[in-house]
């Protein structure tokens, strides 16, 4: 089981990123055959979970992890739950789509240390375009610990900023993270098969 | 039989039967332990009655405030609400006392993440209008009072049918899976913001949760 860990700042646009990248799965696993392609767990730091019944009515098979968050005071819940998974289902991916003040890099790290043996866990970054500014004015230690560990960071919203300042992103980015693929993307428009192959190829996929 | 007890709190706050309270009432006829009540709430500002006929039966809510107060019901009243009842120990989900005893609040990383959950039977497309213009205006509340919306979502669901509504910036947007709907909707509400006050979130929401 490989395993993605969907990271990114509150708003940022990570469901709807999860929606496209689980039906790339889906297809991309349909030619190896695979039984369960992809598996969900959602976090959510609130009382009641949202995000997961819009994931279920498009028929994924979803875990839910709320009341906190699973990068610090449900470590334990995540561990099971992963487990759990890969005991039962073992799908060919799980999803862990964290909540937007997680600390992705802190998922990867108990993942890695008290998780069964998986193939490859890698990080995925959402990164909110429009509002970058206002972020990092307010959040700026949080929102660079999550691209700094981040795999593939995904710039979204990039249709809503200028080319001028979409270079500036770049370079702050860049400047965070250089070793992480940087990948940008307009999520509300759908994700084309090419932008998920960019990242299957040699950035984040088995 | 009447077992009669009173309690007391400000207008906003949630009177539901966990509430600390006092007996007023000397002839209690059954087991005190069968009421969760315990000590007189410190404010006394409005006055709610709770009369138990039976255990096995359905507690009565009176409730009354100062004249001339606003208690936010949005309703033209003469200061004494209508009766009503739910079972014993279930959160009262009467008026304007129900939503902020609904929401629940966790704190994280310095932003405040509110939610609540309700069913109820109304029409979908009534819901869906009025929940959108409840989530721009809960966008619009919070960032004039200098907050950063974290995001603010709420599902709408019905059956296999799910609705998705989520405002980070500007503009509310909607994801719908259609499907076979019931006549219960259940709604899901959860909003995360940051530099804002906990109790002035929940008094937001509890103020959607009484809109349905």
């Amino acid at each position: 089981m490989n395993i993605i860990i969907l990271g990114g700042f509150l708003g940022s646009g990570k469901t709807t990123v999860l929606l496209s990248l689980a039906d790339y799965i889906i297809r991309f696993n349909k030619d190896k055959c695979c039984a369960i392609p992809v598996a969900i767990i959602e976090n959510e730091i609130g009382d009641v979970s949202i995000d997961n019944q819009i994931i279920e009515a498009s028929n994924y098979n979803v875990q839910t992890i709320f009341s906190g968050c699973i990068c610090c005071t449900l470590v334990s819940d995540l561990t099971a739950c992963i487990n759990d998974i890969s005991q039962k289902i073992n799908p060919a991916y799980a999803i862990i789509e964290a909540t937007g003040l997680a600390y992705p890099g802190k998922i990867a790290e108990t993942i890695r240390m008290y998780g069964n043996e998986f193939e490859d866990v890698k990080i995925f970054t959402v990164i909110d375009a429009e509002r970058w500014d206002e972020n990092m004015e307010i959040l700026d230690i949080m929102m660079k610990k999550q691209i700094h560990c981040a795999d593939i960071m995904l710039l979204n919203k990039i249709d809503t900023i200028s080319i001028r300042k979409q270079k500036s992103i770049f370079n702050e980015v860049s400047r965070i993270n250089s070793k992480g693929k940087l990948i940008p993307i307009c999520a509300k428009n759908g994700l084309d098969d090419e932008i998920w192959e960019n990242v299957f190829i040699d950035g984040g996929g088995a | 039989m009447t077992d009669k007890h009173e309690h007391i709190n400000q207008c906003s706050e949630n009177y539901a039967c966990d509430i600390k309270h006092k007996h007023i009432n000397e002839n209690h006829n059954y087991d005190h332990l069968a009421c969760s009540f315990e000590n007189e709430y410190p404010q006394a500002y409005e006055v709610h009655e709770h009369h138990h006929f039976d255990p096995e039966q359905n507690p009565v809510h009176k409730h009354y405030h100062e004249h001339g107060e606003d208690c936010d019901c949005e309703c033209e009243h003469t200061h004494v609400h209508e009766e009503h009842s739910h079972p014993h120990g279930e959160q009262c989900t009467y008026g304007h006392c129900a939503g902020e005893g609904a929401v629940k609040i966790l704190m994280h990383e310095g932003a405040v993440a509110a939610s609540f959950s309700k069913n109820f039977v109304e029409n979908l497309e009534t819901v869906e209008i009025k929940l959108m213009k409840l989530i721009e205006s809960l966008g619009s509340k919070v960032t004039k009072g200098g907050a950063l919306i974290g995001h603010i979502k709420a599902t709408v669901t019905s059956g296999e049918y799910a609705c998705m509504f989520s405002l980070t910036s500007k503009e509310v947007n909607i994801k719908r899976n259609e499907g076979k709907k019931e006549k219960t909707i259940t709604l899901s509400f959860a909003a995360i913001i940051l530099k804002t006050e906990a109790e002035e979130l929940r008094t937001y929401l509890g103020k959607i949760y009484n809109a349905f």
